[in-house]
C-alpha cells in the first residue's frame, strides 16, 4: 500500500481527482484555483493540438510529400532500379534528391496556406480571399450533393407517409388473413368473430351487422382452408382433424402419420414427435399460435392465395363485407413485388405440372424433403447425411440464388459428420444458430419468404420458433412482431403476447402521431410565415406553430441535459476509481479554498 | 398556514443555486457507491441496432468509425466496449477508423478490454487478421469520400505503423461498400451527421450509429428515414446495449444516477414554476 502511494500511478490519480475536484470548485465560486485547471487545461490541449496537427497532418500530407523521406526516395530508387537490393539500406539519399523526388502540386497548397497568413497583413490581406474561396468552393461542392443525396432526397422520401394509417390497416389485414386460417382448429371461434366484429365497427359497420358478417367470414375461411388444404377430402376413414386436434390439446390422442397423408406434414412439422405434447393454442390474437402451427396456417393460406379463385374470393370479402376501398384490398392480397410464389419456386424446380401444390403428392413430399429434411437439426436426420444429398441440396439452393448460406452449411455440416456423438449435441446449438441466422437472413434478403414458410414446415419445433420470431417481428402490425418492434414486455422482461385491443389502440396512437406531427409541421411552417400579419386564423396556427417548435425544443433539451448528467457521472465514477484520493483531494481543495478566502477577507 | 407556505415558496425561489448543485451531485454519487439497479427497456432503435449486428453471418467485414474523443468518454466509451465484445465474439471481422484525434487510444483501450474478455480469448483473435486499428485520419467528408473509393490509398498505413497492403484483413476491405455493416460512434462533427449524408446513401452502406444525447434528435430523422437501421443515443443508448448483449458496463451502472439526476430536475422544475405562479401576484 505505501510503496503505491509513492508510486507515479498514485501520483496520477491523485493529480486527476485534484484537477477534476478543482474545476468542480468553480460551482462554488470562480478561484484561483479554478483559474489553475482551466489554464492548465486549455495549455495542455493547445500543445496536443499543434503536435497533432504538425505529425498527423502537417507533416504527412505536406513536408512528407514536399521532401520525402530517405526510405521513401530509396523505394522509389529501388523501384526505378537505380539501387541495388544490397545498397539500399545504406545507400546515402541527398536533400536534393529527396526534393527531386518530391510531388510539386503541394507546392500549390503550400503557397495557398502561406496566403492564409496575410490575413494578418493590413495591406495585402485581400491575398488571403484565395485559398479561403478554394476552400469554400472544394466544400460547396461537396455539400451540394451531400445535401441532396444524403438529406433532402431521403428525408423527402420519409415523409411522404400515408397518414390516413391505411399502410398500417392493409399490413394488418395482410398479415391477419395469413393469420386467421388458424381457425380451422375451431378452438378460438368466439374470438375471432369479436375481433373481426370489433374490426368492422372501427369500420363504421353497425355491430349487428359487423358480428353476422364476422360469422359468416370466419364460416367461408374455414370452408375454404379445408377444400385447399385437402382436408375435407383425406381418404383416409375416420380421421377428424378437429376432434383430433381437441382430444390432443387435452392430452387424449396422438397424432400418427401416415405417408401421404396431411397428418404425416404435420407430424414432420412438428419433430417427428407425438403432437400432444405441443400445446395447440390457435388463438392468433393473443400471439399463442404455436410457431409451426401458426407457418403451417400460412403455407395453407399461401396455396390457397395462389388460387385466382382464392384471392378473388377473399377480395371480394374484403370490399364487401368490411367495407374496404377496392385497392385497399388488392393491397392486402397482393404478393409483395419480387416475392416469387409457392408455385413459381416449385416451377422453377422444374417440377411437372405443379401449378397447384398438392401436399399428398409424393413428389412435393419429396420437394420438400430433399430441400429440407437432410439439414433438419434432428440428430437422426442430421446422421444419415450423404454427400450426394448434399450435392443436390447445394445444386437446388444454389438455383434459388443462396450461394453463401450453403457454403456455410456446407462446412458446417461436414464438421458435423466428423463428430462423435457426445459432440453433436454440443453442436447442435450452433447448428440451431447457424439455420437461424443463415436461411433468415438470406432468404428474407430474397424476399422467398414461401420457401422460407415451406422450409419452416419441415423442421423442428425449436427452429421454428426462432424463424416464428423472425419472421413475426418483421410484421410490424402482426401482434407478436408489434410487440417486439415497440418493446412491449411482461414484469418478467420477455416480450408479452399483445392483445388484438392493444394493437388497435398501437395503431390507433400512430395514426393519431401521425397526424400531429403533419399538424405540427404545418403550423411551424405558418409560424415562420412573416409576410402576412399573424391575425386571425393565421394568428392561430402560428401559435400552435409555436407550442410545437418550443415542444421540439424542449425535447432536445431533455437529451441535452441527459448529455450533460452523463457527463457529470462519468466525472464521478472516474473519481470513485479512486476513493481514498478523490477523498483526499477534496479535504486538501477545501482547505485551500477555506485559506483562500480569508486571505481574501 | 398559505402566509407560511408562500414565505416557504419565496425562499425556494431566492435558493442559492449551489444547493442545487450539491443535490445535483449527490443524487449522483450515492446510487454510484450504493448500487440501485433500477430496471430500464432498451429503446426500440438500439434494439435494431443489436439486432443488425445480430443478422450478420460470422466472418462478416464490420468497419467502425470511433468519431468520439475523452470529452464523450462517458456516453460512448461503454458503448464501444461492449460493441467490439459483441463483434468478437460474434466471429465478425473489425476494422476500426477515426475521425477525431482524440480517439485512437479509446480505441486501443476498449479493443484490449474485449481481448481480454474470457469468451473472446477462447477464440484467439489475431491482430491485422481478425481486427485492424487504422487510426486517425484528418480531411473529414474529404475522407468519407476517399474511403468509398479506396480505403487503402486514403489509410495507407494502420494506426501502429503497418502498411495496409501488408494487412490481411485489409484485402477484404478495399472500400466502404466492402463492409456488411458500418457503425459509427459519434461525439460530434464530423459523426453520424455527415456520414449519413456523405457516404450512407452514396456508398449504400447498412449503417448504425452511437451518439451522445446531444446529438440524438439531430440524428433521429436520419433513423425514422431508415438511413440507420438502429441508432443508440447518450449514456441511456450505451446502458441499452449494454443490457442486450449481455455486459453491464459502467453506462448501465450509470444509469440509476441519471435516473436520480433527472428526478431532481424535473423536481426543481415543477417545484420552481408552482412557486413563481403562487407568489406572482404578491409580488406585484
Amino acid at each position: 500500500m505505501l510503496d503505491w502511494l509513492f508510486s507515479v500511478e498514485a501520483l496520477g490519480a491523485f493529480l486527476t481527482c485534484f484537477a477534476t475536484l478543482m474545476i468542480f470548485s468553480f460551482l462554488y465560486r470562480d478561484n484561483p484555483f479554478y483559474k489553475f485547471a482551466e489554464h492548465v487545461f486549455v495549455g495542455v490541449s493547445t500543445g496536443y493540438g499543434i503536435v497533432l496537427m504538425w505529425f498527423q497532418i502537417l507533416r504527412p500530407n505536406l513536408l512528407d510529400r514536399l521532401v520525402p523521406p530517405v526510405d521513401a526516395v530509396r523505394q522509389q530508387l529501388f523501384r526505378a532500379g537505380e539501387l541495388s537490393p544490397d545498397a539500399y539500406a545504406s545507400a546515402p539519399v541527398s536533400l536534393a534528391q529527396r526534393l527531386a523526388h518530391g510531388q510539386f502540386v503541394y507546392y500549390v497548397f503550400l503557397a495557398l496556406g502561406v496566403l492564409m497568413l496575410f490575413k494578418i497583413s493590413r495591406k495585402y490581406h485581400w491575398l488571403s480571399r484565395w485559398p479561403l474561396a478554394y476552400v469554400i468552393g472544394a466544400f460547396a461542392g461537396i455539400q451540394i450533393i451531400q445535401a441532396a443525396q444524403g438529406a433532402l432526397v431521403p428525408q423527402l422520401e420519409a415523409t411522404m407517409k400515408d397518414f390516413s394509417g391505411r399502410e398500417t390497416l392493409v399490413t394488418w389485414m395482410a398479415d391477419s388473413c395469413r393469420v386467421l386460417p388458424a381457425a380451422e382448429l375451431g378452438t378460438r371461434r368466439v374470438e375471432q368473430q369479436d375481433w373481426l366484429a370489433g374490426w368492422m365497427s372501427a369500420l363504421g359497420v353497425d355491430s349487428t351487422r359487423a358480428a353476422a358478417a364476422g360469422k359468416a367470414w370466419q364460416a367461408e375461411q374455414e370452408r375454404r382452408l379445408n377444400e385447399v388444404a385437402g382436408l375435407a377430402s383425406l381418404e383416409t376413414p375416420g380421421v377428424d382433424l378437429q376432434a383430433a386436434f381437441k382430444r390432443m390439446r387435452q392430452g387424449q390422442a396422438q397424432l400418427v402419420g401416415r405417408d401421404g397423408d396431411f397428418e404425416a406434414l404435420l407430424c414432420a412439422a412438428a419433430g417427428g414427435r407425438s403432437l400432444d405434447s405441443l400445446v395447440l393454442q390457435a388463438n392468433p390474437l393473443s400471439v399463442e399460435v404455436a410457431p409451426w402451427q401458426s407457418t403451417l396456417a400460412l403455407a395453407a393460406t399461401h396455396v390457397w392465395l395462389e388460387s385466382p379463385a382464392g384471392r378473388e374470393a377473399l377480395g371480394e370479402r374484403f370490399a364487401t363485407v368490411l367495407k374496404l376501398p377496392a385497392t385497399v384490398a388488392a393491397e392486402a392480397l397482393a404478393f409483395p413485388e419480387g416475392e416469387p410464389s409457392l408455385a413459381q419456386i416449385y416451377k422453377a424446380e422444374a417440377f411437372p405440372a405443379a401449378a397447384q401444390p398438392d401436399w399428398s403428392l409424393p413428389s412435393t413430399r419429396r420437394l420438400a424433403d430433399s430441400l429440407l429434411s437432410d439439414v433438419n437439426a434432428r440428430p437422426a436426420r442430421l446422421a444419415d447425411w450423404k454427400s450426394s444429398q448434399l450435392a443436390d441440396l447445394v445444386q437446388r439452393l444454389q438455383a434459388a440464388g443462396s450461394g453463401d448460406l450453403l457454403r456455410g452449411l456446407e462446412a458446417r455440416m461436414k464438421a458435423f459428420d466428423a463428430l462423435g456423438e457426445p459432440a453433436r449435441g454440443q453442436a447442435r446449438e450452433s447448428f440451431l444458430s447457424f439455420w437461424h441466422q443463415g436461411v433468415t437472413r438470406e432468404l428474407r434478403d430474397l424476399r422467398q419468404t414461401w420457401l422460407l414458410h415451406t422450409i419452416a414446415l419441415h423442421t423442428s419445433p425449436d427452429l421454428l420458433s426462432a424463424f416464428s420470431r423472425e419472421e413475426l417481428s418483421a410484421f410490424r402490425a402482426d401482434p407478436a412482431g408489434w410487440a417486439e418492434a415497440h418493446g412491449v414486455r411482461d414484469a418478467s422482461g420477455q416480450t408479452a403476447p399483445v392483445s388484438a385491443a392493444r394493437v388497435r389502440t398501437g395503431m390507433a396512437v400512430e395514426i393519431i402521431s401521425n397526424l400531429l406531427v403533419l399538424v405540427g409541421v404545418c403550423a411551424g411552417i405558418f409560424y415562420f410565415f412573416f409576410s402576412k400579419k399573424h391575425t386571425g386564423a393565421l394568428g392561430v396556427l402560428s401559435k400552435v406553430g409555436i407550442a410545437f417548435l418550443m415542444m421540439s425544443f424542449g425535447a432536445s433539451f431533455g437529451y441535452t441535459v441527459m448529455g450533460r448528467i452523463s457527463l457529470a457521472i462519468g466525472r464521478f465514477q472516474d473519481l470513485l476509481a479512486w476513493p481514498w484520493m478523490a477523498g483526499t483531494a477534496l479535504v486538501v481543495l477545501m482547505v485551500a479554498l477555506y485559506l483562500e478566502s480569508r486571505r481574501q477577507a | 398556514m398559505k402566509a407560511l407556505l408562500l414565505r416557504a415558496l419565496s425562499r425556494f425561489l431566492a435558493l442559492d443555486r449551489r444547493w442545487i448543485f450539491l443535490l445535483m451531485a449527490l443524487c449522483i454519487v450515492t446510487p454510484l457507491i450504493l448500487p440501485i439497479g433500477l430496471p430500464f427497456t432498451p429503446d426500440p432503435a438500439v434494439r435494431n441496432l443489436h439486432r443488425a449486428i445480430e443478422d450478420l453471418p460470422e466472418g462478416s467485414v464490420v468497419l467502425v468509425s470511433c468519431d468520439y474523443d475523452p470529452g464523450s468518454k462517458p456516453e460512448l466509451q461503454p458503448f464501444t466496449e461492449a460493441l467490439f465484445r459483441h463483434l468478437f465474439r460474434r466471429k465478425l471481422k473489425v476494422v476500426v477508423s477515426c475521425l477525431w484525434a482524440g480517439a485512437p487510444p479509446l480505441v486501443n483501450q476498449a479493443i484490449a478490454q474485449a481481448l481480454e474478455a474470457e469468451e473472446v480469448k477462447v477464440l484467439g483473435l489475431k491482430d491485422k487478421v481478425d481486427y485492424v486499428n487504422l487510426g486517425y485520419k484528418d480531411g473529414r467528408q474529404l475522407v468519407m469520400l476517399g474511403m468509398g473509393e479506396n480505403i487503402h490509398s486514403t489509410f495507407p498505413k494502420s494506426n501502429d505503423g503497418t502498411p495496409v497492403s501488408q494487412i490481411p484483413l485489409m484485402q477484404r476491405m478495399r472500400k466502404l461498400g466492402d463492409s456488411q455493416l458500418f457503425v459509427n460512434v459519434s461525439g460530434g462533427s464530423p459523426g453520424t451527421k455527415e456520414w449519413v449524408e456523405t457516404a450512407q446513401g452514396r456508398f449504400g452502406l447498412r449503417m448504425v450509429a452511437a451518439c451522445t444525447a446531444v446529438m440524438a434528435p439531430d440524428n433521429i430523422p436520419y433513423y425514422e428515414a431508415g438511413q440507420l437501421l438502429g441508432l443508440a443515443g447518450g449514456m441511456k443508448g450505451s446502458a441499452d446495449y449494454e443490457q442486450l448483449v449481455g455486459l453491464p458496463g459502467s453506462a448501465t451502472r450509470g444509469m440509476a444516477a441519471q435516473s436520480f439526476g433527472h428526478l431532481l430536475i424535473i423536481a426543481f422544475i415543477a417545484l420552481g414554476n408552482v412557486a413563481f405562479f403562487m407568489t406572482r401576484g404578491r409580488k406585484r
